[in-house]
């Protein structure tokens, strides 16, 4: 009993250390082990056995400890200024749209001026976030290498937080109230969403990995911005006192992120007074949602690769550019 | 190399006989340290050149137990670890010039 337990604990202790030494460390503890069961001393086994288990995990035990306080600095660097890089980046396309579409267009040709809105907004806004995500990719060299799920939350949680404050300083304060489950949404989506496509890339499935991400992603924010239309939005026009509340029909309501991202360029799909009304429900989180997304998932994968031993194996030069490939 | 206090015992203990093959368990009894700390300190110890580990040269069944690995300080370890433990001795000896670092009344 006692012997199966310690061999339990020793398995357990074995996983918390690298996979370079883990197989001659386990069997290091084995030999030690079976010295004590020999002498029949049971209470030394166990405290060895739990000792090793119990100890401070071996993430990188063989790394002297000092040298881990750059990295983790700049990783808590990095996530904290990224999502504020994206929210500039964001405001720099729809500025840089206002300035191209509105401000010279609008006089000269206001038809296509009225086209060409949220597609320019798009296209600055994702020339921005694909930077960012190269710049990401390059950044993750020097982060900590964590795991997918980690790497997710400690990516996607200060994204959330990052909206809900600017939403709070600079628009209205019900704005926040009517966005906040749509954040809450979208994070825990994206964690998810995430989580599967860094373990596709740990796995060195870069391609399945960028598929996952975009669509998953895509999809997501699809759902946060019908959630909140639908929270706040009765399905048809409602006369009440004094006036009458809007609706949107629900039948389009997959197509309204993409509309909101191309406009009505398509020619297909809900009227443009609903996607006027959509547009003003959501604000900028679709925007703020394309400009987040680049650099989460080349990050993200940046550093599944560099901690996977098999993509490392596969590919003796790994670097950012590779790993953006 | 940083040498916090399990650091120091495990290189003290090797001190001790730098020509001596010590194995986990030997180490844990001259350390007074448990497996959890002591193995992390081997690990860092290997990384930083001063120990050298290898396997045990023996037939396991006609010994009738695995093979032990040993570990034993490098020429760079004795030298290094000497004089890492000579500056420790040195910076924590208690100043004992007259008129400083005594204890005296607070008021």
């Amino acid at each position: 009993m006692v012997t199966r337990l310690c061999a339990v604990l020793l398995r357990v202790a074995a996983r918390r250390w690298p996979a370079a030494i883990r197989a001659d460390l386990h069997r290091e503890w084995q030999a030690e082990l079976h010295v004590l069961a020999e002498r029949g001393r049971t209470a030394p086994m166990l405290a060895y056995a739990a000792s090793l288990a119990l100890s401070r995990p071996a993430a990188d035990p063989v790394l002297d400890r000092s040298t881990m306080t750059g990295p983790v600095l700049r990783t808590a660097a990095f996530l904290l200024l990224a999502p504020l890089a994206a929210t500039v980046a964001a405001g720099l396309g729809l500025w840089l749209m206002s300035l191209t579409v509105n401000g010279s267009l609008l006089h000269s040709r206001p038809d296509l001026a009225f086209y060409l809105q949220e597609i320019t907004a798009t296209v600055f806004v994702a020339f921005f976030a694909v930077l960012l995500a190269l710049l990401a990719a390059r950044l993750a060299r020097w982060g900590v290498p964590a795991g997918p799920l980690p790497l997710a939350v400690g990516l996607v949680v200060p994204c959330g937080i990052t909206v809900a404050l600017f939403i709070a300083t600079f628009m209205q304060s019900d704005k926040l109230w009517r966005v906040l489950p749509e954040l809450v949404l979208w994070s825990a989506g994206m964690v998810g969403v995430l989580w599967l496509a860094a373990r596709a890339a740990a796995l060195g499935h870069l391609r399945l990995a960028w598929c996952v991400g975009l669509m998953g992603a895509f999809v997501v924010a699809d759902l946060g911005v019908v959630f909140t239309v639908l929270n706040h939005t009765p399905a048809h026009y409602v006369v009440i006192e004094g006036g009458f509340e809007p609706g949107v029909s629900r039948a389009w309501a997959v197509l309204w992120l993409p509309l909101l991202y191309l406009g009505p360029l398509v020619g297909i799909g809900p009227s443009q007074e609903d996607m006027w009304y959509v547009g003003d429900l959501v604000d900028l989180s679709p925007y703020l949602y394309l400009a987040f997304t680049p650099y989460l998932l080349a990050y993200a994968f940046a550093t599944a690769r560099r901690r996977s031993p098999a993509a490392a194996a596969s590919e003796p030069v790994s670097g950012p550019a590779a790993a953006g490939r | 190399m940083r040498l916090t206090v399990p650091v120091a015992k495990v290189v003290a203990a090797l001190l001790a006989d730098p020509d001596a093959e010590r194995y986990g368990l030997d180490l844990m009894k001259a350390t007074e340290l448990p497996s959890g700390t002591l193995y992390p300190v081997l690990q860092r110890l290997q990384q930083a050149g001063w120990v050298a580990a290898h396997w045990e040269q023996i037939d396991p069944a006609a010994e009738g137990r695995p093979a032990r690995r040993y570990y034993r300080l490098t020429p760079q370890g004795v030298t290094d670890g000497r004089h890492a433990l000579a500056e420790l001795h040195a910076a924590t000896q208690p100043n004992t010039e007259p008129g400083r670092g005594q204890a005296r009344p607070a008021w």
